[in-house]
């Protein structure tokens, strides 16, 4: 009799420490595109100012800097060009695009012709 | 323990008031734990999210209530958040770059803030009282986010996301 009691009683502790769980699943997917952000920190115009004749043989290239931000996911690289060669406010005259250097690298006018920095 | 399971025993006194005798039965109750999930309105399905531009890298992509569930049981309950695996499996042009299963994160649909999801930790989600799959409480919906910033290359990535429901 005392045996069939702890049977008993071993039966009921085991049902009670059973664990009820429930576990369900799905699946996500992501979708990564190539992404870029590029931003110009400063938009405000460069102005190289020559005031007298040594000036002018003066390398000037100090004279402005410009903060690009760039994000990306992926290997980049960024290309300067210009846009057309440098225009006199008066008169009919130009200085080419090639005066200017940008990291170095000698600006042309044209997306074709853009080098990178 | 004995209190977790419910045992109600029910004596039934019988009196003929023809015959006068009296004949009782015993009417024993077992009511046994019982706990039960499911997804619902389609969220068991795959759950895409897109991030097509450089805002969405930038500030993550949500998807709300991507997965809905509820919960029935007798049970004061729980429900965890887990990933299959540490990092997304991949599917593109570069070598596998691991990205972990802590760029999803997850929150219950009103609640000020995100977990991330992983793999080691389980995340509590939900908790609750008794009660069927449609009493208050016993439904969970759940926004998800992808912050990954621009560290992960353009491709396919995908992971198991697992709710497990368990008593309190």
């Amino acid at each position: 009799m005392k045996k069939s009691l702890l049977t008993i009683a071993f039966a009921f502790v085991g049902f009670a420490g059973f664990s009820q769980t429930a576990v369900g699943s799905h699946q996500v997917n992501i979708t990564i595109s190539e992404a870029t952000d590029v931003t110009l920190a400063n938009t405000s115009s460069v102005d190289f100012s020559y005031a007298d004749a040594d000036a002018i043989d003066a390398d000037a290239a100090t004279q402005a800097t410009k903060t690009i931000d760039i994000k990306a996911n992926y290997d980049w690289e960024l290309n300067a060009y210009v846009d057309a060669a440098f225009a006199h406010a008066s008169t009919l005259s130009t200085i080419p695009a090639s005066v200017l250097s940008v990291n170095g690298q000698t600006m042309a006018v044209g997306a074709a012709n853009a080098v990178a920095i | 323990m004995l209190g977790k399971v419910t045992s109600i025993l029910l004596v039934l006194l019988a009196v003929s008031e023809l015959t006068m005798g009296q004949s009782p039965h015993d009417v024993t109750i077992d009511i046994a734990n019982t706990l039960d999930m499911k997804f619902v309105n389609g969220t068991s399905a795959i759950q895409n999210i897109a991030l097509t531009s450089s805002t969405d890298l930038g500030d993550g992509k949500e998807k709300a209530n991507a997965a809905q569930l509820q919960v029935r049981t007798n049970l004061n309950w729980k429900l965890m958040v887990s990933a299959g695996f540490p990092i997304f499996s991949y599917f593109g042009s570069v070598v596998n770059p691991n990205m972990p299963a802590s760029v999803l994160t997850f929150r219950k649909s009103g609640a000020a803030t995100y977990s991330a999801l992983s793999y080691d930790t389980p995340v509590e989600l939900a908790t609750g009282s008794p009660g069927d799959y449609t009493d208050t409480g016993h439904e969970i919906n759940v926004d998800y986010l992808v912050d990954s910033g621009y560290d992960y290359p353009a491709g396919l990535y995908f992971i198991n996301v697992f709710y497990t429901a368990s008593e309190q």
